[in-house]
């Protein structure tokens, strides 16, 4: 392994340290080989902070997170390679009994599309009435209570009579509040949102983040986002990891980072978003497409994209070093260059 | 003019499977579909069955010698005084019936009336089927209406009912023939092919460039026959496939029954109709027709699986 | 859900009038005179004859005939038959319950044997043992009833002796017919459970389920094959319904004197308004049945209810 791994900043807020991934790598064993979809990443949750997983799609960040709840199909997924601490409990080998323990008590995870994301066939309170019933033991008119509670929590209005009704019945922003209802219900430590708002209108969206936020202030939970919507990370996130291709490319602060992002491939993110630059309004996008998982590139996975590449980008595979200027750290041969 | 039969040539249908995947590869649908099916073993299992049962149906001389003459004009062989033999390598391989004809070779001409059968009666329910259906998707309204209510009226009628009551009023004096039992089962499947049919047509008439011929100027014959019906070729031919295979057994049991081909025929429903009451002493009557009936019947609907397989993208 | 019922039961009404016109038409067009049947070859006197169209509308325009037993049919009066007099409603009182008999053992039989049958299938996708059961439910489904009815009587009733081959009134008799008709059903019922399984093992609520920290058990058995059931239940009322209708082959082979029995003698003997009167019922029974399968549907599935 050339890859050096540098220890994490310590985060911003200075909660307990809930997640701490190390070093994990994932993959698919399919007809076509095997697939790296997660190599060597590392990142780490305090109670309180947000951090925003950031990349496009097929770049593994939304299986890094499955691979933490357990929720991997294996086969064909396989962890080759790291560890996942829970509060210091190591969670890769741990029994299925004691992932069930965590998965929704300890740790929530709400989906970006929340129609497919609930049962059609139940009713909305009852899906959400289901945590407490098999997690606590709850009686029926007890969960059902309970569970018309934390609808109104999440601003679900007329929430006794929602309770009732099915998911067809729910506007895309009242799925999306009542898949949050569920995964509040038993006070989780970790919230983890894979593109929870990549489904819905724009005007939803900010209802959605701020709800989110709004939660994270009164319990005090770690929020892990994960979206390719830089826009959301800049509102939000205390924290940033920026992956390409599976890898991690960048992680830092949230300020520093959205000021004056490191590697070439944050940068044309970063590019890629409509703002007001002074007097100018520009857009551009990146150039290509991101790498097949089976056809990946020697070097730097992102040199055939980049507009700074040089012949060392082609050959070798940059390690991950931490930045001089500001707290955080880049995986590219040139940083600091540019 | 390959170009025309090819859905994966034009876009926006659905039944071509277009990915990221097919970037600078010329794939065809039907190019994908021979490259998915030439991998599966069924397929070549029923291929090969149905080539046996279409040159036995053909050429029954490749299967049976000698060959129908002067002096044996059934090509049955038969010798009263071998009534109902057993089955022997040396001299009758399947055995004798009643009459002492050579049951190997009536279970090899009983292929052709029970294929021939299959095939016009499929032909005549493909044909009202795309008709009827591409009539009702097309020009939609109250023709819409009528050919769907009476499509949905034919489903509430059991098959073999339906089937009954039909030869029965085909049936004339001159006594039933096989053509009668064709038209009757060809007229009993076809609202099956106008839904699949109708709803082919609905979809792609929504399709731009179908929309774009309509506003040229193509006439309504032409963007049915060049436009809709390319469109529906796999699908149809899944159904016409399994439909062969249904129809094999649907005749044979209605000859079982006695209401179906001339008691004179050659057919394997007819060869168990007459096995029915002698089975318990000589068993080989019932089972070779059995052998012969199931496995023609399985070959077709097998090889319908595979093509509907290879043609469905979600199988893909 | 009424306006829903309400709308359906409005679709059924033209259905069921073009499919009994057609039954009418065609078994008007099965070539004989009815009359003349009765008598054999002896020339029929003409008061009789006069009695006998003025009985059964036979003098009227087919129009009329029509329009007048669809009167007596809405009043649930079947008619009667022509040879023996005896309203068909009678015949319906003997025959049905042994068609219901038959019908209930054989989807009893299909339920019990298909739906775990499809979720081994599903379990082991691409195994042994799914492989093996993909060929024979294959197998199953290609073979004609009356074969397997033929084969049945004769290992299982006559080689073995283990059950009767032919009715005698007593439940065992149904025994064996109804296994012949269940075969077919329970390898489409099986094939289905086992798609709709793998269909629904990829949809997104099951990964919410696992989220959830629920059991493997609790997130098959209630989020799984809860929505995987709704086509399979469907399909086993279907079945139900078209069985309730008889099962010619099956009842022929067997002599149970079921309806399907009934429609057989009544197209030998030429008794054209049994035929009617049994065809008529079958249509208002697949029509009831459908109409009940679609509640049902709705019932499981609520996305169906206000679309």
């Amino acid at each position: 392994m050339t890859d050096t791994t540098v220890a994490f900043e310590p985060s911003i807020r200075n909660g307990e340290t809930l997640l701490e991934v190390d070093d994990l790598t994932v993959v698919f064993d399919t007809e076509d080989g095997v697939v790296q979809a997660v190599s060597d990443m590392t990142w780490s949750l305090a109670a309180g902070e947000t951090l925003a997983i950031l990349g496009e799609s097929g770049s593994g960040k939304s299986v890094s997170v499955q691979t933490l709840m357990g929720l991997i199909p294996k086969p064909p997924g396989r962890v080759v390679k790291g560890s996942i601490r829970y509060r210091g409990e190591e969670l890769v080998d741990a029994s299925a009994a004691k992932l069930r323990q965590i998965r929704g008590s300890e740790i929530a995870m709400i989906f970006q599309d929340p129609l497919s994301a609930l049962n059609p066939v139940y009713r909305v309170g009852w899906q959400i009435a289901e945590m407490f019933r098999i997690h606590r033991g709850a009686s029926r008119s007890d969960a059902n209570r309970r569970a018309v509670e934390l609808m109104e929590r999440v601003g679900i209005p007329n929430a006794a009579a929602r309770a009732r009704q099915y998911p067809h019945e729910f506007s895309g922003g009242m799925r999306q509040r009542a898949m949050i209802a569920m995964a509040l219900a038993l006070d989780p430590k970790v919230l983890i949102a894979d593109e929870p708002t990549t489904a819905l209108d724009v005007t939803v969206q900010a209802q959605i983040m701020e709800l989110l936020q709004e939660i994270q202030r009164d319990t005090g939970m770690g929020l892990v986002l994960i979206t390719h919507d830089l826009g959301v990370v800049a509102s939000v996130a205390d924290r940033v990891v920026v992956m390409y291709a599976g890898r991690t490319v960048e992680t830092g602060p949230a300020d520093p980072f959205y000021a004056a992002p490191a590697h070439p491939y944050a940068q044309g993110l970063m590019n890629s978003v409509p703002r007001l630059l002074g007097e100018r309004f520009r857009l551009e996008s990146i150039p290509g497409s991101p790498p097949s998982a089976i056809n990946m590139p020697n070097g730097c996975a992102f040199h055939p994209r980049c507009p700074h590449a040089v012949d060392r980008c082609h050959q070798e595979r940059p390690a991950f070093v931490e930045l001089t200027d500001r707290p955080g750290g880049a995986a590219c041969h040139r940083t600091g260059e540019f | 003019m390959t170009d025309a039969f090819d859905p994966s040539s034009r876009p926006g249908i659905a039944l071509a499977a277009s990915s990221a995947e097919d970037v600078g590869d010329p794939r065809t649908f039907w190019g994908d579909a021979w490259r998915i099916l030439r991998r599966k073993w069924l397929f070549w299992v029923s291929l090969t069955l149905i080539v046996i049962f279409v040159t036995m149906a053909v050429f029954p001389q490749l299967y049976v010698w000698p060959s129908p003459s002067p002096d044996d004009p059934s090509g049955l062989h038969c010798k009263l005084t071998d009534t109902r033999l057993g089955p022997s390598f040396s001299e009758h391989w399947y055995g004798t019936d009643v009459q002492g004809c050579d049951y190997y070779a009536q279970v090899t001409y009983g292929a052709r009336v029970s294929l021939t059968v299959a095939l016009f009666a499929t032909l005549i329910t493909v044909g009202l089927g795309i008709l009827l259906g591409g009539l009702a998707g097309y020009y939609g309204g109250f023709l819409d209406s009528i050919i769907s209510r009476t499509a949905d009226g034919f489903f509430a009628l059991p098959y073999l009912v339906g089937a009954i009551i039909v030869l029965s009023a085909l049936t004339t004096s001159d006594g039933r023939q096989t053509w009668h039992v064709t038209v009757a089962i060809g007229s009993l499947g076809w609202p099956a092919v106008v839904r699949l049919y109708r709803s082919t047509v609905l979809q792609v008439k929504q399709l731009e460039y179908v929309q774009a011929a309509r506003a040229l100027g193509a006439s309504d014959f032409r963007i049915l026959t060049r436009h809709i019906l390319p469109n529906a070729v796999a699908p149809t031919l899944v159904y016409a496939t399994i439909s062969m295979g249904a129809v094999i057994s649907v005749e044979a049991t209605l000859s079982y029954l006695g209401i179906g081909l001339p008691i004179d025929s050659i057919s394997w429903g007819i060869m168990l109709q007459e096995a029915s009451n002698k089975i318990e002493r000589s068993g080989h009557l019932l089972w070779f027709p059995t052998g012969y009936l199931i496995a023609a019947s399985l070959a077709f609907v097998l090889m319908g699986e595979q093509l509907r397989e290879a043609f469905d993208p979600r199988f893909r | 859900m009424f306006r829903y019922f309400i709308r359906r039961v409005i679709q059924l009404i033209p259905v069921f009038f073009i499919t009994t016109a057609l039954i009418f038409i065609v078994i008007r067009l099965i070539p004989g005179d009815p009359i003349q049947a009765q008598f054999g070859e002896r020339r029929v006197p003409e008061n009789l004859r006069a009695a006998y169209e003025a009985r059964y509308h036979f003098n009227e325009p087919l129009w009329k005939q029509y329009f007048l037993y669809m009167g007596d049919v809405l009043t649930f009066d079947l008619g009667e038959s022509v040879a023996s007099q005896r309203p068909i409603n009678d015949l319906f009182r003997e025959a049905l319950p042994r068609s219901a008999t038959l019908a209930g053992m054989a989807i009893a039989l299909q339920a019990v044997i298909a739906i775990p049958l499809g979720i081994a299938m599903a379990r082991t996708k691409d195994r042994f043992f799914d492989n093996m059961s993909l060929v024979v439910t294959l197998v199953a489904l290609a073979i004609p009833v009356f074969v397997l009815g033929l084969v049945a009587q004769t290992t299982i009733g006559l080689q073995l002796g283990w059950l009767p081959i032919s009715y005698d009134q007593s439940l065992k008799s149904f025994v064996l017919p109804a296994v012949v008709l269940a075969v077919t059903s329970t390898a489409v019922t099986a094939r289905l459970m086992r798609t709709t399984l793998l269909e629904v093992g990829r949809e997104d609520y099951l990964r919410t389920a696992r989220a959830k920290g629920l059991s493997e058990s609790r997130t098959f058995r209630v989020h799984a094959l809860r929505n995987a059931l709704i086509p399979v239940v469907t399909v086993l009322a279907i079945d139900l319904g078209a069985l309730l209708g008889g099962a010619i082959v099956t009842e022929q082979i067997f002599n149970i004197p079921g309806i399907g029995f009934q429609i057989t003698r009544a197209i030998q003997n030429r008794d054209n308004t049994i035929i009617t009167g049994i065809s008529v019922f079958l249509v208002m029974a697949y029509l009831i049945v459908n109409l009940v399968v679609d509640m049902l549907y709705a019932w499981l599935d609520p996305r169906i209810r206000y679309d």
